[in-house]
């Protein structure tokens, strides 16, 4: 429904109406059920944590959202009045709709600490991090990660290098596998770099060549090999450092820039669809990307119990572990492998299970990130079109 | 009833014209010294007054033939008329206040913790926001151009040193003319293989950043003082409306959008190396500084607490065992071969994300943020504009 030039688009009145009714009957069940359980161990720490860092953000941004909204409301009623004094339905209901619009806006910014953090019903908490905890697990849940000490990532115990929580866990596989592609790519190189002088010899009579290294097949055939695997784990290093910067990039700032962000520029009518594409990829990338990738790691052991004092963490325990072991001594950095057969055989296989664990398994949970993204946004009233332009671009 | 009515249109229009007429002669709040700018904006008023007497007559004569249509159409451009007036109070207001608000209040408007290093050597972050992008930008693109310049060095030492042959001629080898030839730095030709593949990420990395600064050059040289105004003016137009919007929304993205997205990502930038690239075995990011570079620009990653790259000069550790090898053809013996050192190529795959992550991933991010705005500030004035179609055509 549009008038000439200036849209008045009547956006769908149920939908919102059903948003506001599920915000409403959300902020009821809050209120009903006003003791929140307190979550206890490492993982009640953690999502501590994470509420102290978004208070902190989202403090200084209440006056501004304030601002927002009283700002749309005024406008909202000018154009009401506009509306009424033209006679024009067509403006009173672009009024209404937006005057729904913004309620909606208000409503999940003051309950989204709430959502995010505190919503309980019936006794248990039902916000997203316990949505998160109750998939992965809330006790001594553990990826097998040679960069930390003990080779286990405990997941809400974390590490001081890369963090706590399902990202930390994402960093340090990435670092993990960072040390391995090194160390290996220093192997080669050291395995390389006599086979290539021998390689350059060339022994000369009558000032005539009469043999060089080069010449020897089986030399010049593993001279080659380790090219491409050096070339080959460029490629895997160049990927891994940028998903390790990326997951840095996740960590700090969905849930401390987008969200809140997103929150705000959902009010305003020409930002809602940036307002929702920013809160439905600051809810995805900080809860779902990370969940999927450990839920798709077959080294992930889920604990809901905390660790018994009397086992020893890494070493001792309990659940199934037997291919984690097995991989993890694949990628334990500082293999001490005879130079030409990490070239030849383990550098190969080596590449081969990176490439698997740095494109496969990250991009499984992208995938599900990207549809759980898209899913969500036009709920938020977002548009996510130039993002999934560029995603299919990028693949 | 129907006195009422009227009395009610005809006082709407009185305000408008109350606020047009102040638009035309208010003040500029403009405060970025574009003097062009006020003219334009006196064509918009003049334009939005004419519009309004226009109206005026239609209505008038829509009275006074009962024309049923030529009432409704007044009534529909009256809207018009107050939307394109408060299209221009906003763009207007958030002009001058993006000239206004300096780069250090951004810091204390999100409640971020830390201002980046760049702001803060350059005034304590009292650059506008249109200077802040541009601020980042030049850096960034100084930063990408300095590790072009380290890998040129990388690639020309390793060419240099793959390709050393040292022919050993020992005994009676003049009669007898057998010799051995041997490349003692071949090995280094798979160091090579990587610099070159560096050397193609860094060129890209490099591409984007100058493209982001001509971009901004253009967005503040000839966007502003030209196609904004231009395109208020043509939504004034009842005929054009459409279009009028649209290109109001391109260019309104882009010019609020654009420099405030860019000084966010300074703000993001130097949290890439906070924990990132120094964790682990990996070692600290140094750049080292080559052709006179002195790593220009690496102070996008730092934040006045801590440097998130640290620059080693030529001639001294890591980059240098020794003294600098100048290739220039001093120093042919294999001694000084060794002299001729070059960065660890692992160092320079960390330092190459880090630029190609700020040159190339943030601002593909940027563009996804302008073009959903665009598309929505397009969709609010009447016409959507596929921005990402847009570019694609550019």
């Amino acid at each position: 429904m549009q008038s000439a030039g200036f849209a008045f688009s009547q956006k769908k009145p149920n939908g919102i109406a059903l948003l506001l009714t599920v915000f409403s009957l959300l902020m009821l069940a809050s209120l009903a059920f006003p003791s929140v359980p307190a979550r206890g161990g490492d993982f009640g720490a953690y999502v501590d944590q994470q509420q102290t860092y978004f208070n902190n953000r989202v403090d200084g941004w209440w006056t501004l959202a304030v601002t927002a909204i009283l700002i749309c409301i005024s406008f909202n009623t000018l154009v009401y009045m506009l509306g009424f004094a033209l006679e024009s339905q067509e403006v009173k209901n672009y009024a209404k709709a937006e005057f729904l619009q913004v309620s909606a806006s208000s409503l999940m910014i003051f309950f989204a600490v709430d959502l995010i953090f505190n919503v309980s019903s019936g006794g248990q908490t039902v916000a997203a991090f316990d949505f998160m905890g109750d998939l992965v697990g809330t006790g001594a849940s553990s990826i097998s990660c040679t960069a930390t000490p003990g080779g286990r990532f405990i997941l809400w115990k974390g590490d001081p290098q890369f963090g706590t929580g399902p990202i930390g866990a994402f960093k340090c596989k990435t670092q993990e596998k960072i040390s391995a592609v090194d160390n290996a790519y220093d192997a080669v190189r050291s395995a390389n770099y006599p086979l290539e002088q021998e390689e350059s010899i060339c022994y000369y009579l009558l000032g005539v060549p009469v043999w060089c290294g080069s010449w020897d097949l089986d030399l010049h055939k593993r001279v080659e090999q380790a090219h491409l695997l050096s070339s080959k784990m460029t490629d895997v290093s160049v990927s891994l450092h940028a998903q390790y910067v990326f997951a840095e990039y996740i960590q700090k700032n969905m849930l401390t820039v987008f969200l809140p962000f997103g929150l705000v520029l959902r009010i305003f009518p020409f930002t809602r669809g940036l307002g929702g594409l920013f809160i439905a990829l600051g809810v995805g990338f900080f809860f779902v990307w990370p969940t999927f990738f450990l839920l798709t790691d077959h080294t992930f052991v889920k604990v809901d119990n905390p660790p018994a004092q009397s086992l020893q963490e890494g070493v001792c325990f309990s659940g199934f572990r037997g291919s984690s072991v097995v991989l993890a001594g694949v990628v334990m950095p500082g293999v001490a492998a005879q130079a030409s057969d990490l070239a030849v055989t383990k550098g190969k296989d080596l590449v081969y299970q990176l490439t698997i664990g740095t494109v496969f398994y990250p991009f499984v949970a992208l995938v599900l990130t990207l549809i759980f993204v898209r899913a969500m946004t036009p709920l938020l009233g977002g548009d996510m079109g130039e993002l999934m332009r560029m995603v299919s671009r990028l693949g | 009833m129907q006195a009422k009515k009227t009395w009610r249109a005809a006082f709407f229009l009185f305000i408008s014209l109350l606020a047009a007429s102040s638009l035309s002669f208010a003040d500029n709040p403009f405060t970025c010294n574009l003097d062009k700018f006020n003219d334009t904006m006196l064509l918009c008023g003049i334009a939005a007054l004419s519009m309004a007497a226009l109206i005026s007559l239609v209505y008038i004569g829509g009275e006074f033939a009962q024309s049923a249509r030529m009432l409704t159409w007044a009534k529909t451009e009256a809207i018009q008329v107050f939307a394109s007036l408060a299209i221009v109070a906003v763009v207007l207001f958030v002009l001058s206040s993006m000239c206004t608000f300096q780069v250090g209040e951004f810091k204390d408007v999100f409640g971020v913790s830390s201002m980046p290093k760049i702001y803060q050597s350059a005034g304590g972050g009292s650059d506008s926001l249109y200077g802040g992008a541009m601020r980042y930008t030049e850096n960034l693109a100084a930063l990408a151009l300095s590790n072009v310049a380290s890998l040129r060095y990388d690639l020309g030492a390793y060419e240099i040193r793959t390709s050393y042959n040292t022919f050993d001629c020992s005994g009676d080898c003049l009669f007898s003319l057998s010799s051995v030839s041997t490349a003692p730095f071949s090995g280094n030709s798979m160091n090579l293989a990587i610099s070159n593949n560096m050397m193609g990420i860094a060129t890209v990395s490099y591409l984007s950043a100058i493209f982001m600064y001509f971009t901004l050059v253009y967005i503040y040289s000839g966007l502003f003082i030209v196609f904004l105004p231009l395109a208020l003016i043509i939504r004034s137009v009842p005929f054009m409306r459409h279009l009028g919007g649209s290109l109001i929304a391109i260019f309104v993205s882009l010019y609020i959008m654009y420099p405030l997205m860019l000084v966010a990502d300074a703000y993001v930038a130097p949290g890439f190396t906070a924990n990132a690239l120094s964790a682990g075995n990996s070692g600290a990011v140094v750049m080292c500084a080559r052709d006179g570079r002195n790593c220009a620009g690496s102070a996008i990653f730092s934040t006045a607490a801590q440097d998130g790259i640290t620059c080693s000069p030529a001639g001294t550790e890591p980059c240098f065992g020794h003294e600098e090898w100048g290739m220039e053809g001093i120093g042919r013996s294999q001694d000084a071969m060794n002299n001729l050192s070059p960065n660890e190529p692992a160092r320079a795959i960390r330092l190459n994300v880090l630029i190609f992550l700020a040159a190339v991933f943030l601002p593909a991010i940027n563009f996804i943020v302008i073009a959903a705005f665009g598309r929505e500030l397009s969709r609010f004035l009447g016409e959507e504009a596929d921005m990402s179609r847009l570019g694609q055509m550019i």
